[in-house]
């Protein structure tokens, strides 16, 4: 069970509110609110504060300083931190995400939505408790979409909590959502919020 | 032949080690241009050596290179360790960068107005001081050397896993528990370290640490990574100053032999020049319609 909360009246100026969050075990909370809000920031600092059994997925691109072929970016993850991968995860990952048959692909290669799908793979491949998704479908196709709600599923049935922020109606619709700032009616055809 | 052994494994290692101060730095702050000329760690080294020669001159007391280099070495170990604070958690690099290279600019402006001075007072000036040469190779300085290049060796060792993971990315990494705090610490003490040992022994080697990862990246270019850049790379490297220095033996104009590191530094300026230009050359994308 993780709780947050945070009373800075300057950390979300236009909701002007406090922010408290609870998440518990094997539950997917989406953040949803208009751009410039502080999503991210909120995400950032949740993972500053429990970073030691938190992944974070980040919205910037992944900034390798050496282009590989992706079989050897898998290679050096399984290398350095063969203890934390949970390896027969992290190859369905790759299977199911389309990465196998781009193996031999070069890193600036990829186009953003595989260059999403190759970072999201990576992180996800930790076994943590709680994974943070910033904006994960960004990028994606309609495919790769439903692979990443399969694996959220999936995650979420081995008790892991998982926090997201996105903007699509359907990731709302089969998790239970915060909304920050101004309510937002049209949303409320969609489900009805519990904060 | 008992003093060529020496000076050439001088070369050998100097090349070596300021290929792997360079590919270190380069990957730590994910940057190509980066290196401990760039990033103004030469200029520190060549300003602290003339205070110090400096100091030493006017109390009389006798000098040799392995005396400067004693006292140096803790007071760039502290500027190691600033340096990982500093420029570990810094984005804008290439600010920095830019920052260096003034630096050296200001350190080769001091550098000749001290050799106005001890011209215009009649004093020898230190040839010591002088663009890198390794005409002053001894068994001290290769001793020194080695260990240098050993505990280089271990440190790499010890951190290999971490260097692996860092290299797939900052964002990544944080979130595998990197020990990012090591890792800068670990870059910016061999870089401070090595720097200052090798201008400290033979004379300044500006853009060597720029120029050298660069070509052993382009040689190796699909299949590289940073074990075979700071291990093949920085073998590979110090034979190549190996190499030269026995050319600037063998073939002397005139009598005299030009220094290493004066041919280094013209090399590398025109690769800065040429990595710079290239990189900002606009790229043309003309669209073909059909007729």
């Amino acid at each position: 069970m993780y709780k947050f909360k945070i009373t800075d009246p300057h950390f979300l100026p236009h909701c002007a509110c406090d922010v408290e969050l609870t998440v518990s075990p094997g539950e997917v909370v989406t953040l949803v609110g208009e751009n410039g809000l502080g999503k991210s920031t909120l995400m950032n600092r949740l993972w500053q504060t429990y970073a030691h059994d938190m992944t974070y997925v980040e919205q910037k691109p992944l900034d390798l300083f050496y282009d590989r072929p992706l079989r050897k970016i898998k290679d050096v993850l399984l290398k350095s931190r063969a203890d934390k991968i949970d390896k027969e995860f992290f190859a369905s990952l790759w299977k199911r995400f389309g990465l196998e048959q781009k193996e031999t692909r070069l890193h600036s290669s990829l186009s953003g939505g595989e260059g999403q799908a190759l970072k999201i793979s990576l992180a996800l491949a930790q076994m943590s408790q709680c994974y943070l998704l910033d904006e994960p479908s960004q990028f994606l196709d309609v495919n790769m979409k439903q692979v990443l709600s399969a694996v959220v599923s999936e995650l979420q049935a081995k008790q892991k909590s998982i926090v997201l922020v996105e903007h699509d109606k359907e990731w709302i619709r089969h998790s239970r959502f915060v909304q920050l700032g101004v309510v937002d009616e049209t949303l409320k055809e969609v489900k009805s919020w519990t904060i | 032949m008992d003093y060529l052994i020496p000076r050439f494994l001088c070369a050998f290692l100097s090349g070596a080690i300021l290929s792997q101060t360079g590919s270190l730095i380069q990957m730590g702050t994910r940057n190509i241009l980066a290196s401990p000329s760039t990033l103004g760690f030469d200029g520190l080294s060549i300003l602290w050596i003339l205070i110090l020669h400096s100091i030493l001159l006017l109390t009389g007391y006798e000098h040799p290179v392995t005396v400067l280099f004693l006292f140096g070495v803790p007071v760039f170990a502290l500027v190691g360790l600033f340096f990982s604070k500093f420029i570990g958690q810094s984005k804008n690099i290439e600010r920095l960068i830019l920052l260096g290279l003034t630096f050296n600019l200001l350190v080769g402006a001091v550098f000749s107005l001290w050799q106005f001075l001890f011209l215009a007072f009649n004093l020898p000036f230190p040839v010591e001081l002088w663009f890198g040469h390794f005409r002053f190779a001894n068994i001290e300085a290769l001793g020194i050397l080695i260990v240098l290049e050993l505990l280089i060796l271990l440190g790499w060792w010890r951190l290999s896993k971490e260097f692996l993971l860092f290299s797939l990315g900052k964002n990544l990494a944080s979130n595998w528990k990197l020990e990012e705090k090591l890792v800068y610490k670990f870059l910016f003490l061999t870089v401070a370290i090595g720097t200052f040992t090798v201008i400290s022994l033979f004379g300044a080697f500006s853009f060597m640490g720029l120029v050298f990862p660069i070509l052993a990246r382009k040689l190796w270019f699909k299949k590289f990574d940073l074990a075979g850049e700071f291990l093949i790379g920085g073998f590979a490297n110090g034979l190549l100053l190996m190499a030269i220095d026995s050319a600037c033996y063998y073939f002397p104009i005139f009598g005299a032999e030009i220094p290493v590191g004066l041919i280094a530094t013209a090399v590398g300026a025109l690769s800065l020049i040429f990595l710079l230009w290239s990189s900002y050359r606009p790229m043309e994308i003309v669209a073909k319609t059909k007729k």
